[in-house]
């Protein structure tokens, strides 16, 4: 055993000695024939004579030294080692060959890694907390926000679920004072077994505490992100005990968390965490701890050791049906699921898997189309290889010697393509990384390339290193002795050519692409023409935070009055209007809505309604047109009658027959009717695809909102308004952050995203593919004319016509690009389907995109065609045959 | 065939008994060179054995992986350059282990030939 192990070691430092102990065996022989040389002269013999007798009994120097070589190192190790070096010696020959493959491997597993790299963070990496693996969001099982009311909290957490613990986290802004200038950042409201629970220790000072989180506002403490300490706090080790004043109250901070630990959802990294128990003042005057109807906190929980998800959903459904029961005002109808964390529990996550899936199945086409065309020039110089190949079976090379020395070739081009394309990763990983998303919301998503994306892109190359090394393998160890060395082509089974199938599949997957990007590129052209149901160009909008401020109502009014005032009173200035929000923002709250009259629903079936609250001429700024009725006025301020105008889904959904104007609801089962004095026309208001759903606008005036987003249209140029609001805000309150200022067609950039993303690569990837079946249909034709310019000559010679050769060859061309598109426009009818979640107003099954994809690749194809055939028909007869 | 007769003159060395004499010639004389070795196995023999120069060497390289000899250059007595082999302290525990084994084995061999046993 010691033996056997000791040799093999002394064989593997002996291969990489290889040149030394080559040079030290010849010296030994040298040696060994002196000293019989000596004896030889010794005994007798001639000079000549000694040497030739020494030589004879040696057994010649190269057998020797080779049966010595033999027994020396690894000899399939040895001959891979070679064959490595073959093929490296091979690729280092065609410098041009060899970049434009490792660079087009490289875009393709470039690609796909990228993607990969993104899915990885969003799904595969694990959360830096403890045991990552028992983390749970609680979800509805009606799906949307994973959004709980913080009683109901309680109860999950107090009667006896399976889990071994549940905490509360609300991600909510605050306004950071720092040296008198006040900053909008993201938070975390907390519950105090938050830390506990998902087993986060501090690097300094101390986490919050159940301690922490007991009486409602007696608990102004904090914890900081450790970015945020880095960042904004210069990283201040004696920072532990420092105050600092939140939404303008002091805070004292407890500790700094880890670096890379931003909560356990990936969207928003949180800079700071607070007890919930603070939530009123972070939120002021909006006290909803003790409202059990107020959804607005997620709940992450443990699974404890031995207890199952089906299990710990099944005691949750228990406690949900308790709860229905107890008030079924509010809790009617509820039912809970389990979910990984991360994604905003099930919201996301089904979309993202689904987003991203299509994106890694439209690089995987891409790959493979590299693949393809990278094996058509591989094919291409083994055919030209041919007698070379030839000469070397005739010399007794073994056709396995032959297969595993194309194969390595495609391997060493595959690996420098994965390392090529971790470098492209890297750059786009970088780049994602510092990508903020539209809207404020900083990204908590953290792309790198860790081992898993190092697998995958080594796995990918793997795969390259088959599907671009198989087929011209295959071809030069089919190579027949006697017709390679005459030159003759090999042909595939029924008269296919591996270049016939290897342009069929370019063309195939090259309409899929196209396919794609074009049914893509189509749906934005479509959403720009979408009646959202305002007009986002030639506005503006800028936000303000108030409550985070620290005013409160009647200043607050005051103030809003005020700026929208000064900001109509600019020059310039066509129409302004304030309100909490706007549609196609991020902020959307929606109310339960009672209508007068009509039988009062209940639970799950209370209808809601998307609700903003905003200052007279805010239809007339964001150029909303108003159906029936009027807009608010000035004197529909609080203590008149209390207004609201509704869009005209609310009317037809929620009124029943009759005019809306003049009917009454309200958002709660008791409380003050809301009359209806206008509707205006249907818009989109969280997506772009979703139907018409109701909305109400109620008057700022009556229903207060802290949060004012001033708009303002104008024929300036925007950023010349933006700057003038700027100013008037900080003439009314110099303390007081403006964010999210920018026009407001900006606002269509985020239900626009994933359509934006996914064009952007279906153009970039269906323009290389447009490219690729260029280039392989030109060689192809060219190829198939070289192969036949004697026959070709020979038929002009006797008088062909021109028309008559080019059929001929394009015959086989017109076969080749039909069977590519009828694969391709069958696969792209099977995935198109795939693409619908960012479609709009566009059927994934479009005629008029296939017919034109169809007509884009016969034109490419023809274009590919024409070059070569000219070529051919122009040549001179004769001189190409005596040539030939 | 003619090859075959041509050779039958002498005979030729076993494969596997080559190393054991290798590692006994150095045992006994101590450090020698591949030719010395060579030629010595072939007096040992009285000439009836005729080496084949050129597998001697690979045997050597063998016996030096498997550590039971090392190897240094150095000077011959008529002053060539020359690869000096020694046996190593694995060697001499390795060459014990098969000459108690060729023992055994030409005993057991030898008992089959011998004329007096039952037959």
């Amino acid at each position: 055993m010691m033996a056997m192990l000791r040799r093999l070691l002394n064989r593997i430092r002996m291969l990489f000695a290889s040149g030394r102990l080559d040079r030290d065996f010849a010296a030994e022989l040298e040696s060994h024939l002196s000293l019989h040389i000596d004896d030889n002269l010794r005994a007798g013999m001639g000079p000549d004579e000694a040497r030739r007798a020494a030589l004879a009994r040696l057994g010649g120097m190269s057998q020797a030294q080779e049966a010595r070589r033999e027994s020396r190192g690894i000899p399939a190790l040895e001959r891979f080692l070679r064959d490595v070096r073959y093929g490296a010696r091979a690729l280092r020959a065609m410098p041009a060959f060899t970049l434009v493959a490792v660079l087009t491997l490289g875009l393709g597993i470039g690609a796909n890694a990228a993607i990969f790299s993104v899915i990885n963070a969003a799904l595969f990496q694990p959360l830096p907390v403890e045991r990552p693996e028992e983390l749970v969001t609680i979800n509805h099982a009606r799906g949307g926000l994973p959004i709980h009311s913080y009683p109901d909290y309680r109860d999950f957490r107090d009667r006896g679920s399976l889990l071994a613990g549940v905490a509360a986290f609300r991600i909510s802004p605050m306004n950071l004072d720092l040296d008198g200038v006040a900053t909008r950042v993201w938070g975390n409201l907390v519950s105090g077994n938050y830390f506990e629970l998902l087993g986060v220790r501090p690097v300094l000072g101390r986490t919050l505490t159940p301690a922490d989180d007991r009486v409602p506002g007696a608990h102004p403490v904090l914890v900081l992100a450790y970015e945020c300490w880095q960042a904004r706090f210069a990283g201040d080790p004696n920072i532990v005990g420092r105050t600092v004043r939140i939404n303008g109250a002091a805070f004292t901070i407890l500790g700094v968390l880890p670096a890379g630990f931003h909560g356990t959802e990936h969207l928003v990294a949180p800079e700071l965490w607070v007890p919930i128990m603070m939530q009123a003042h972070v939120e002021s005057g909006n006290d909803w701890l003790e409202r059990r109807r107020t959804h607005n906190i997620m709940v992450v929980g443990r699974l404890g050791a031995g207890v199952s998800h089906a299990q710990a959903e099944a005691s949750l459904n228990a406690i949900a049906a308790a709860l229905a029961r107890e008030y079924p005002a509010s809790n009617e109808g509820m039912r809970l699921m389990l979910s990984s964390p991360g994604l905003v529990g099930t919201l996301l996550r089904g979309p993202m898997i689904g987003f991203s899936g299509a994106l890694l199945a439209i690089a995987g086409l891409v790959l493979l189309l590299t693949c393809t065309n990278l094996t058509g020039l591989l094919l291409a110089r083994s055919t030209d290889r041919q007698r070379d190949t030839a000469i070397r079976l005739a010399l007794g090379a073994g056709r396995g010697d032959l297969v595993r020395r194309s194969l390595v070739e495609s391997a060493l081009v595959s690996l420098a393509g994965a390392g090529a394309a971790l470098v492209f990763a890297d750059v786009f990983a970088a780049l994602l990384t510092g990508w903020r998303p539209p809207g404020d919301f900083p990204l908590g998503l953290r792309v790198e390339l860790d081992y898993r994306v190092l697998a995958f892109s080594l796995g990918l190359a793997a795969l390259a290193t088959f599907l671009v090394g198989f087929i011209p393998a295959i071809s030069s160890a089919r190579t027949a002795i006697v017709s390679g060395l005459k030159e003759e082509t090999v042909r595939w089974r029924g008269g296919w050519h591996a270049r016939d199938v290897i342009v069929a599949v370019q063309v195939a997957l090259s309409t899929i692409l196209l396919v794609g990007s074009l049914l893509v590129v189509r749906s934005l052209q479509q959403a720009s023409t979408l009646d959202i149901g305002f007009n986002p160009d030639g506005a503006v909008s800028a936000k303000v935070d108030l409550g985070l401020q620290g005013y409160e109502r009647d200043r607050a009014l005051a103030f809003q009055r005020e700026l929208l005032e000064r900001v109509a009173a600019l020059p310039g200035i066509d129409s302004a209007a304030t309100a909490n929000a706007i549609p196609l923002g991020t902020d959307i709250s929606t109310h339960s809505v009672y209508v007068e009259g009509r039988p009062e629903p209940r639970g799950v079936d209370i209808p809601e309604a998307i609700y903003y609250q905003v200052s007279p001429g805010f239809f007339r700024a964001m150029e909303m047109r108003l159906m029936a009725g009027r807009d608010f006025e000035p004197g529909d301020v609080r203590g008149s009658r209390p207004v609201a105008v509704v869009n005209q889904a609310f009317a037809d959904q929620l009124l029943g027959a009759g005019p809306a104007v003049g009917k009454r609801f309200r958002s709660g089962r008791t409380g003050a009717w809301i009359e209806i004095i206008g509707v205006v026309q249907n818009g989109k208001y969280q997506s772009l695809g979703e139907s018409p759903q109701p909305a109400a606008f109620h008057s700022a005036m009556q229903w207060y909102n802290p949060t004012t987003t001033v708009v303002a249209r104008s024929g300036l140029p925007a950023g010349e308004v933006l700057a003038l609001i700027r100013t008037v805000v900080r003439n009314l309150d110099p303390g007081l952050p403006v964010f999210d200022d920018m026009p407001l067609s900006r606002i269509l950039a985020l239900p626009l995203l994933p359509a934006r993303i996914a064009a952007g690569f279906l153009a970039a990837f269906g323009a290389l593919a447009l490219v690729l079946v260029l280039v392989g249909t030109y060689g192809l034709i060219s190829y198939g004319i070289a192969q036949r310019t004697r026959e070709i000559c020979i038929r002009l010679a006797v008088g062909a016509a021109s028309r008559h050769i080019a059929g001929l060859v394009l015959g086989r061309a017109a076969v080749v690009w039909a069977v590519g598109v009828t694969l391709g426009v069958a696969a792209a009818l099977a995935g198109a389907p795939a693409l619908d979640p960012i479609l709009f107003r566009v059927d994934a099954r479009d005629p008029v995109v296939f017919l034109a994809a169809c007509a884009i690749l016969a034109l490419i194809t023809a274009a590919a065609c024409w070059f070569p055939i000219r070529r051919a028909l122009v040549a001179d007869p004769s001189g190409l045959l005596r040539r030939g | 065939v003619l090859l075959v007769s041509h050779m039958k003159e002498k005979a030729e060395v076993w494969q596997g008994t080559l190393a054991l004499m290798v590692l006994k010639t150095l045992e006994t004389m101590g450090p020698q060179h591949g030719y010395g070795l060579a030629r010595r196995i072939e007096q040992t023999s009285r000439d009836l054995l005729s080496l084949n120069y050129g597998t001697l060497y690979p045997a050597l390289l063998k016996l030096e992986q498997e550590g039971y000899i090392t190897s240094e250059w150095g000077l011959s007595d008529n002053n060539r350059k020359a690869k000096f082999y020694s046996l190593t302290r694995a060697g001499r525990k390795q060459l014990e282990r098969e000459a108690r084994e060729w023992h055994r084995t030409t005993g057991i061999i030898a008992r089959f030939f011998a004329p007096e046993e039952n037959s």
